[in-house]
């Protein structure tokens, strides 16, 4: 597709005429100039042994890049969307007739033309001191390409956010949300250096860093993705690009359909894969190449069946998660069923189930089929026998299928603008039986399948299965299963009496 | 020809049927009037028509385009006002147009030009330069009109275009909308102002409780609901007072149908035929000599207040 110019592109042009007031671009530029000049002079008061002046400045500038296109980018971007959805222009712009396409690469590039511009300016200052230094102007390149792409996903992220939020919300959802991406991802990933961390770390762009912070001409140790070695440019490439297209892709609905989820059950599912793919992936480089990562505290691996059995346990808490994110899309709305089965009474409905607004159990159940097929690698790897492997597959199904089948009936039950309702079954269901379930266990051994019905209380018995320390009983995941039984005949229920 | 097709459209929120099964059709170069009570559906409708709202049912076909499928195509000829003045708050009045001609794939030539030509039209040439957040309601609403005519769109869909415009700018709207008819745009403008939309609507779509209660021509729908003619008298004399009521009596019409006020005595005739010409020439027959005599339709408000009460009845 052909994308119009920017100049002639509506979005971009409402962002640029707000934030192209010469006092507002003179401020931000003198005041990021002067944070640099400020820089420059305290790195030089006591110069490092191993860097020149050329080397510092170039420093710097990485640094200044990445914090005004990977933090001011994303916020003036959400700044902008937000402006956009509570004045109402937005409808303004969804009733126009410029190309999606247009209008999304208009508020993402508009939001932040002056960040892109500094970076541009910036990313040619850094091309003329790499000369002077050890590091060469490839590794600018690999930088600025990396913060780029990582630019390009918060931007997008943000503006999808932005552009989601309702006018009784407050502006700082998205803000927030953004500020949360930004710094707690990063830290989060660096405390917890796992496979998962890792994987984190490359969805969040950390990569860029390997190419400033490194020392004399060494590159950083390459990332390990399945058993292939890989640069970390092609690390955050993998992880960051497909997650940018199914931003967009949101987007893109978010102007056309109004009305509809910003993510089609397709676009769910595809993410849920994705996300799964990259978990298995960094945690079988991890396993593979465990003798080549060192820990940041100086510490080894506890050996192969340690890892593994850390990752499987992570990858259970992922999964469940996960799939009960997931279900929050999956199941419909009562608008959505409406108008589902009045396109369906028409027969203009031909492949329903990834309607919008289809029942989330078969979309549900490929969920499971693709965490279940993921899965199997932990568990063949770790040699589990196959009740126990039964028994902790049935039990995150039990929990990601009841939990979207309850979230189904609530939303096309009469309860569903009380949320007051679900949270309360939701606290009898996962605190209040399962605490019950603990003092009965105490006084009697019948106790367990109730503590098994949370998915909170039920990862401990997980984990005692897979080390070995408890027997695995299928029988006791009746509990569980019963509950998302139960869940799905109200579901179920439900469905009919809205059909008459 | 019709430019506009609505078919079956129905616009639910959660249990509460907004729009409910409604089917017209616009035809081009006419302005159609979009009358309703609060409530009755008339936003949602034209929402729904403009893309911003998804239907829960129906077909809306713009400019032979299907607005689900066909979606670039059917909306690149649309004009939309809401009946709020949505605006960038810190843009200059010029760039606020600039940025919706550049959304209509204008280049910066055609921009500019457009821009000044629709700033004069509306009288915002002095506020060129002011920002947005500066102006009164009324030139807010006036910015907005601009801003929905500026790609000279061949459906004009317009929610409450003239509140909180003062009487000259008013005016200058109808003015505007009826140059754009005359080009052959189909304009349909939902107002609560019904005595100004009288002035200049040729048709009318009636909506009561999400529901099309009537539409169709002024004089097609006077036909339908059985509207007559209004015979106003003004007499100078006592005499032709007493005269009045005793051909009132003779004609056999119900004292209801005779409203008096500030010196007049208006007379309400069921049919639209010559009743009241009739009526008029046997008074004048008799010697009666009115100081002012006119003979009127029902207007629009009369129109509305009919098919409303029968409505709710």
């Amino acid at each position: 597709m052909i994308m119009k110019k920017l100049n002639d592109n509506a979005l971009f042009l409402s962002c640029w005429y707000e934030r192209s007031r010469p006092i507002y671009v003179m401020c931000l530029g003198g005041l990021i100039a002067f944070v640099m000049l400020l820089s420059y002079l305290s790195a030089m008061q006591y110069p490092p042994k191993e860097l020149t002046p050329f080397q510092v400045m170039l420093n710097i500038c990485e640094v200044t890049q990445i914090f005004v296109l990977l933090i001011f980018g994303p916020l003036f971007v959400a700044a902008m969307g937000s402006r956009e959805k509570m004045s109402g222009t937005l409808d303004f712009h969804r009733n126009s007739p410029e190309g999606v396409y247009d209008k999304i690469a208009g508020l993402v590039f508009g939001g932040a033309w002056l960040e892109w511009v500094i970076f541009g300016i910036l990313l040619g200052a850094e091309l003329l001191l790499s000369l002077g230094t050890f590091k060469g102007p490839e590794r600018v390149i690999m930088f600025n390409v990396s913060i780029a792409i990582s630019a390009l996903l918060f931007q997008t992220t943000a503006a999808l956010f932005s552009l989601l939020t309702t006018k009784q919300d407050s502006k700082s959802n998205p803000l927030m949300l953004v500020v949360l991406l930004m710094f707690v991802g990063p830290m989060i990933s660096m405390a917890v250096f796992t496979p998962i961390g890792s994987a984190l770390s490359h969805v969040l762009g950390c990569g860029a860093a390997g190419y400033v912070f490194q020392k004399g001409g060494e590159w950083l140790p390459q990332g390990f993705f399945f058993n292939l070695d890989l640069p970390l440019i092609v690390l955050q490439v993998i992880s960051q690009v497909p997650l940018i297209f199914i931003m967009v892709n949101a987007l893109a609905r978010t102007f056309c359909q109004p009305d509809s989820p910003a993510w089609s059950k397709e676009s769910v599912l595809r993410i849920c894969f994705f996300i799964l793919f990259l978990v298995t992936g960094f945690c079988v480089g991890a396993i593979t190449h465990q003798d080549d990562i060192v820990y940041p505290w100086g510490g080894h691996h506890n050996g192969y069946h340690s890892v593994l059995l850390d990752q499987a346990g992570l990858y259970t808490f992922i999964d469940v998660a996960l799939g009960m994110a997931a279900g929050l899309f999956l199941a419909p709305t009562y608008f959505q069923r409406k108008k589902l089965l009045v396109l369906r009474a028409k027969g203009q409905v031909a492949n329903d189930w990834l309607s919008d607004g289809a029942s989330a159990f078969f979309p549900g159940l490929v969920y499971v089929g693709l965490s279940t097929g993921f899965y199997l690698f932990y568990l063949l790897a770790l040699k589990v026998n196959w009740l126990c492997g039964s028994a902790i597959i049935i039990q995150a199904a039990a929990y990601i299928l009841g939990f979207t089948g309850l979230l189904e009936y609530y939303r096309l039950s009469p309860y569903r603008n009380n949320k007051i309702w679900l949270v309360t079954v939701l606290g009898v269901w996962w605190c209040l039986l399962p605490w019950f379930g603990a003092l009965l266990r105490n006084v009697t051994p019948g106790g367990e399948p109730l503590t098994l019905l949370s998915p909170l209380t039920g990862f401990i018995q997980t984990q005692k299965w897979l080390r070995g320390e408890s027997s695995s009983d299928v029988v006791l995941l009746a509990a569980p299963v019963i509950a998302a039984v139960l869940c799905w005949i109200a579901a179920y229920k439900q469905q009919q009496t809205f059909k008459n | 020809m019709s430019i506009v097709k609505v078919g079956s459209l129905q616009v639910n929120y959660d249990e509460v049927k907004a729009v409910d099964n409604i089917s017209f059709e616009l035809d081009e170069g006419k302005i159609y009037g979009f009358l309703g009570p609060n409530g009755s559906g008339k936003t949602s409708t034209i929402k729904a028509l403009a893309g911003v709202l998804e239907p829960t049912q129906g077909t809306i076909t713009l400019n032979g385009h299907d607005l689900q499928t066909d979606r670039d195509k059917a909306l690149l000829k649309v004009g939309y006002m809401p009946d709020f003045a949505p605006v960038y708050e810190n843009l200059k009045v010029w760039e606020y147009l600039d940025v919706f001609a550049a959304a209509y794939g204008m280049d910066l030539a055609e921009r500019q030009e457009h821009v000044g030509q629709w700033l004069e039209k509306t009288d915002l040439v002095s506020k060129k330069e002011a920002i947005v957040k500066g102006l009164s309601r009324g030139m807010r609403q006036r910015l907005v009109f601009a801003r929905t005519l500026l790609s000279s769109p061949d459906i004009i869909l317009l929610d409450e275009p003239a509140s909180g415009l003062d009487p000259i700018s008013r005016k200058n709207m109808r003015d505007i909308l009826k140059e754009c008819a005359a080009r052959g745009a189909s304009i349909l403008i939902s107002s609560h102002i019904l005595s100004e939309l009288g002035e200049f609507v040729d048709s009318l779509i009636i909506l009561e409780k999400g529901r099309m209660v009537i539409g169709g021509s002024l004089d097609d729908i006077r036909a339908k609901i059985g509207s007559g003619k209004k015979l106003t008298l003004r007499f100078s004399r006592s005499e032709d007072q007493d005269i009045f009521t005793r051909v009132l009596g003779e004609a056999g019409i119900a004292p209801d149908r005779v409203r008096t006020g500030q010196g007049t005595v208006t007379v309400t005739f069921k049919q639209q035929d010559g009743e009241a010409a009739d009526f008029l020439k046997k008074l004048m027959a008799l010697g009666v000599v009115p100081q002012e005599c006119s003979i009127t339709s029902d207007d629009v408000e009369d129109i509305f207040l009919k098919v409303g009460a029968r409505e709710v009845a």
